[in-house]
Formats: C-alpha cells, sequence, structure tokens
C-alpha cells in the first residue's frame, strides 16, 4: 500500500508542482500587484483599490473589452464556418494516404514562428501587395485589407485556423459511421446528416476548436498590431500600451485579470456545453 | 398481401476491390415473409442486405420493391429501415428523440409524430425510457429502441442485421419470440441477417442459407434442416455426420451404400445408379447409441467413445469411427447419465435407414 501511495506520488506530484510554480504562484502574484502602486515609475506594495477603480471608471477600457470580445467572437465563428468542409472532407470522405498529407501540411505552419507569418501576409494584403497588384491588372480598384478588421481576421486565421481544422477534423473523423448510414437508412439526405448526425456526434471537437480560437484571438497581441493597424487597440494591446507608456504594471495587471476571467468564463462555458448529456434539458 | 414480391433481386452481383462479396443471386421475396439469411461470416448475406437498404450499389444486377426497381434510389429514398448489430442508436438523443427521427425526417406534423413515438414505444416496451439517454440504457433495452425507431415508420419490409448479436443468450430467446410475434402481427416482411442458425430455423418461415456469395438452398427451416441440398448446407445447419460412399444396389424405394467396411440402406430419392460416388448424412439426433455386443443391425457402426459437449440439457457426444473423429451423436442428458459411458468405450451405433437423406 505504501509503495503504490509512493508510485502515485512520484506520478502526480511533478505536474501539480508545475503548475503551482508556473501558473498559480505568477497568477496570485498578478492578483496581488493589481493592489499595488506605482511612484515615480517605479512599483510599490500597497494595498489600494485605485487601479480597480481607475480601470474600471474608464470609457475606453469597456470599448476596448468589447471590441476584443466581438473580434475573438467574430474570429472563432468565421475560423470554425471556414475550418468545417475542409474537417468534414478529411474526417470523412479523403483518403488515408491524402489525409496523412493534408495532416502534414496542416502542422507545417507552425514551422515557422507565427510572427513571420503574420509580417508575410503585409506583403501579400497592403495597399501595393500581391493582391493589390493583382487586382489593379484586372481593372479593380484598390481594396483596403491591411490595417483593417479583414487584416486583423486573417493575422487570427494564420494563427489558429490549422488548429481549428485538425481538432474538427480529429472529432469528425471519430464519428461512427453505422450512425450516418443509419440517419441515411432513416430518410435523412446528405446534407440534412451532416446537421443532424455529423454536427452533434462531433460536438466536442468542434466546440473545443472554437474555444481554443475565442481564447488565442481573445489574447492575441500580433494579428491586431501588425496587420489590424493598432488604431483599434484590443485588450492585448492595452495591456503593452500601458505598461510601455506609463510603467503602470499594477493597472495592467487589472486588465490582465478582466481577461484571465474571461477566458475561464468561456472555457466553462464551452465544456458545459460540449459535455452536456442529452436528456438533461428535459 | 399483394402478389408482387416485396423485393425482389435479380442477378445480383456485388464485387469489393476484387473480392466477389455476393455473386449472381436471384431471390424473390413475398409479401408478409419472414426470410432468414444465414451463413458464415463473409458469406455474403450483411452484402445482400446492405444492397437492399441501398448503403451498399451492386455491381451488377437489379433490386425491384413491390413492382419498382429500387437499386438507383439513394438510400434515404427507399423505405427499407434497418435494425443494426450494434443497434446505432444516436448517443446525443434521448430514446425518444432517436425513436422520432425518421418521422422528423419525413416531416410528418408534431402531433402526429408525438401520437406515433408513443404508440409504439408502449409496444415495445420502453414508453418509461422516453427520456433516458441512450448510455443509460441496458443492450435489450437498446434493441427495443432500435426496434420501435424502425417501426415507427411503418415500413412494408424491416431488414434486420444480426440485431440479437449483442444480446446475452437469455435475452436472444426472449426477443425471438417477440420478433416472431410482431413480424406475425404487423404482416410487414421482415429481412433478417444472422449467423445463428437456431435463430433462423425458430423465427423465420424461409430461409436463404448463403456460402461465398452464393444462395446453396432456399427453403422452409424444416427443408434445409432435414433435407440439405448439398455438402455445405448439410455442414453448416443442424449438426449431421456426412459419409462418402459408392451405390452398390438398388432395392426399390432405397439403396445400397458400401463405405469402407460397411454397407448401409439409405433412401434413394434422386434415383441414383450403381457404382455412383454419393454422400448421405445422418443427424445427429437420430443416432442410437448401443453397447458393442448388441445384436447386428442394418446401418450401424462401431464407434469409442472420445468427448461430449453439454448445451442446456442437450449433450453432444463424440466418437471415433472409421469415417473420422468426430462422429456426432446428440442426446437429452437423462438419457445419456444412463447409459453411463466412459471416455474410451467401445459401441455401436446405428439409425433407421428413412431417417438418413442422399445429398444431390
Amino acid at each position: 500500500m505504501r509503495r503504490l501511495n509512493a508510485f502515485f506520488a512520484t506520478i502526480t506530484v511533478p505536474p501539480i508542482l508545475w503548475q503551482v510554480i508556473f501558473f498559480l504562484v505568477p497568477l496570485i502574484f498578478l492578483v496581488v500587484m493589481t493592489f499595488w502602486s506605482v511612484q515615480n515609475y517605479r512599483l510599490k506594495p500597497d494595498f489600494t483599490f485605485t487601479n480597480w477603480q481607475k480601470v474600471l471608471a474608464a470609457g475606453y477600457f469597456y470599448d476596448i473589452y468589447l471590441r476584443t470580445f466581438l473580434y475573438a467572437a467574430a474570429a472563432t465563428v468565421i475560423t470554425s464556418i471556414v475550418a468545417f468542409p475542409v474537417s468534414l472532407f478529411l474526417g470523412l470522405n479523403a483518403g488515408p494516404r491524402f489525409r496523412i498529407v493534408a495532416i502534414f501540411l496542416l502542422i507545417c505552419p507552425f514551422f515557422t514562428s507565427y510572427l513571420v507569418r503574420t509580417y508575410s501576409w503585409q506583403v501579400i494584403i497592403s495597399d501595393n501587395g500581391i493582391i493589390n497588384t493583382m487586382l489593379g491588372a484586372v481593372g479593380i480598384g484598390q481594396v483596403a485589407m491591411l490595417n483593417t478588421f479583414v487584416g486583423t481576421m486573417i493575422g487570427y486565421a494564420t494563427f489558429f485556423l490549422p488548429l481549428v481544422i485538425l481538432l474538427q477534423f480529429a472529432s469528425i473523423a471519430a464519428i461512427d459511421r453505422d450512425l450516418i448510414q443509419a440517419a441515411h437508412n432513416l430518410r435523412c439526405g446528405r446534407l440534412r446528416t451532416i446537421f443532424a448526425v455529423v454536427v452533434p456526434s462531433a460536438k466536442v471537437g468542434l466546440t473545443v476548436g472554437a474555444a481554443f480560437a475565442f481564447i488565442l484571438a481573445f489574447g492575441d497581441f500580433v494579428a491586431p498590431s501588425l496587420l489590424g493597424g493598432g488604431r483599434s487597440p484590443t485588450l492585448s494591446i492595452l495591456i503593452i500600451d500601458t505598461v510601455k507608456s506609463a510603467s503602470d504594471w499594477p493597472r495592467a495587471s487589472v486588465v490582465a485579470m478582466a481577461m484571465i476571467v474571461t477566458m475561464m468564463g468561456v472555457i466553462f462555458a464551452a465544456l458545459t456545453f460540449a459535455y452536456r448529456k442529452p436528456g438533461e434539458t428535459h | 398481401m399483394t402478389s408482387t414480391p416485396a423485393i425482389e433481386l435479380r442477378n445480383i452481383s456485388k464485387i469489393f476491390n476484387g473480392t466477389t462479396a455476393v455473386s449472381d443471386v436471384n431471390l424473390s421475396i413475398s409479401d408478409g415473409e419472414f426470410i432468414a439469411f444465414i451463413g458464415p461470416s463473409g458469406c455474403g448475406k450483411t452484402t445482400t442486405l446492405r444492397m437492399i437498404a441501398g448503403l451498399e450499389q451492386p455491381t451488377a444486377g437489379e433490386i425491384a420493391s413491390y413492382g419498382k426497381r429500387v437499386d438507383q434510389l439513394k438510400p434515404w429514398e427507399r423505405d427499407t429501415p434497418l435494425v443494426w448489430q450494434n443497434f446505432a442508436l444516436f448517443p446525443f438523443m434521448s430514446v425518444a428523440e432517436n425513436v422520432a427521427f425518421g418521422l422528423k425526417m419525413m416531416r410528418l406534423p408534431e402531433a402526429e409524430i408525438k401520437k406515433r413515438i408513443a404508440e409504439w414505444m408502449e409496444r415495445v416496451g420502453i414508453l418509461q425510457l422516453r427520456d433516458r439517454a441512450i448510455s443509460q440504457l441496458s443492450g435489450g433495452q437498446k434493441q427495443r429502441v432500435a426496434l420501435a425507431r424502425a417501426l415507427v415508420t411503418q415500413p412494408r419490409i424491416l431488414l434486420l442485421d444480426e440485431p440479437l448479436g449483442a444480446l446475452d443468450a437469455h435475452l436472444r430467446i426472449k426477443m425471438q419470440s417477440e420478433l416472431k410475434t410482431l413480424q406475425q402481427e404487423t404482416g410487414i416482411t421482415f429481412i433478417y441477417v444472422t449467423h445463428n442458425q437456431s435463430e433462423a430455423l425458430a423465427m423465420a418461415n424461409l430461409v436463404a442459407v448463403m456460402n461465398e456469395g452464393r444462395i446453396q438452398q432456399l427453403g422452409s427451416p424444416n427443408q434445409v434442416y432435414r433435407a440439405p441440398s448439398n455438402r455445405f448446407v448439410a455442414q453448416f445447419v443442424g449438426m449431421n455426420n456426412l459419409i462418402d460412399g459408392e451405390v452398390a444396389a438398388i432395392d426399390g424405394e432405397h439403396c445400397m451404400i458400401r463405405a469402407g467396411s460397411n454397407s448401409f440402406s439409405v433412401p434413394a430419392a434422386n434415383k441414383p445408379s450403381p457404382g455412383d460416388k454419393v454422400t448421405f448424412i445422418i443427424s445427429a439426433d437420430l443416432v442410437a447409441i448401443e453397447s458393442a455386443e448388441a445384436p447386428q443391425r442394418e446401418n450401424q457402426i462401431a464407434a469409442t467413445f472420445r468427448g461430449e459437449e453439454f448445451i442446456g440439457s442437450v449433450v453432444t457426444m463424440f466418437f471415433e469411427t472409421e469415417y473420422g473423429a468426430e462422429f456426432k451423436v446428440q442426446q437429452q442428458q437423462r438419457a445419456v447419465q444412463k447409459l453411463g459411458l466412459k471416455f474410451g468405450d467401445r459401441v455401436n451405433l446405428s439409425w433407421t435407414a428413412n431417417d438418413s437423406f442422399m445429398l444431390l
């Protein structure tokens, strides 16, 4: 018995220790810091609610929060919808060899830094970039993409579209084919089967894919600043500005807290939705 | 009953990547029939069923249902619901939602759907489970949900693919009689696939024995059991002993067959001529066991007791004879006890001439 306990201790203690040291402790430190103050650009341990009051009273905070939330939500919906037909084809129709090649190609983008990939988009979508040059050649005027909402969305997709496809694909490929055939057998046509059987069967993968998209977009700094132009700031841009221009770590921590709480709420909601059992709503 | 067949298979073949699964099958299934396809795995029975459902496209041939060609229709355009071996219930729906699925697809009014699903859930005894999740059901309950889901659409034909395969033995027997009753009450044509011959013989009025993609015999349970049409059917259905020999003489209704050191009298149903190589069978349950000292009879062979196997109250005993090491005799357990045989005991096995059957 004692040996068994020792065994479980050796396998469970390291990850717990890791979580505590690298997640819980910094998180607690972050919370603590929201109550500190800054004097002459220097941090001073304190216990004041000023940071919270200032941030939560600022109108721009809510504008930025709402924008970040909507951007992330839009990115979630767009990437999920764009990814779905691809995942569907890979999961249900593609042959085994095609699948392996496709998975390899989906992993490839992660070989290079996200930052590099984002910069390369600037070359493609800027006003004098590849796309606009080609559009000009066929007589279509310039379409502004860089430093717009479209640019930000392209950046987000660069960041996590492959990941969303992989997550969706994995759960679609795991669907019991008999269920799809059973639906066909009960007069459910091909398109209807996708919504009646495939989507609910792959619910966990689709939801986790969407949750990842939301979290990554919500916390991302690169896409909104490099492709979105940074003129419509998001919360991560706000944090960077707060730290850079004012060295106000405590106020940045308050913004960070708002982000962490939001993301936790979203994950919790997503997981509750993904794992809800049938019949529980009745 | 209509006179046009519920299902007609005309020269149906199916080839998967060069492997022939079904080979030139012709079959007409009457309306209201309970037909069972039996055969070993890979014999083509499930493929045949799946072609009727449209889940598999025949490589060649035509399928008609009530006089109308259906082989070009998509599965969802056909009216042949299937009960799956693994049930294939939708795990993300409740019991009632599963049963309602087919009706929703038919776009029936909500009130009609409610009425019909309640009716069928009541009929198969799952009404009290209506709001349960599928994962909370036992195998038998899942089977009933699958049945209700298929029958609620009021089909004229029901396809069943090893529907009792995943149930335990006790439940299987119970469901057998329920299925049989259900078929008789509804008059729906049942097309039933199983590898379990006792299931098929107990329920169906018509049995199609398949092997290597072909129908080996089509007949009543009694016909395939007592009068197999060839060697395969004789070995697959029932428990038969096969003896190969040569016709020595013909004597009216019977002929004498020489096989090894014995000669046997066998009904000469198919008019053989002397010198023909033939095979006859004797069913294990029609063989009598006597002591080696008993008086000589016709159709008797010497044997050594080698082993036994119990299935309920019936015992299968294995004897070594000059025709092989596994001559089978089936008796009631009580009768076997009275004999008091030990392994290695020498006995005589015998049977009445009219109980043996010559293969064509």
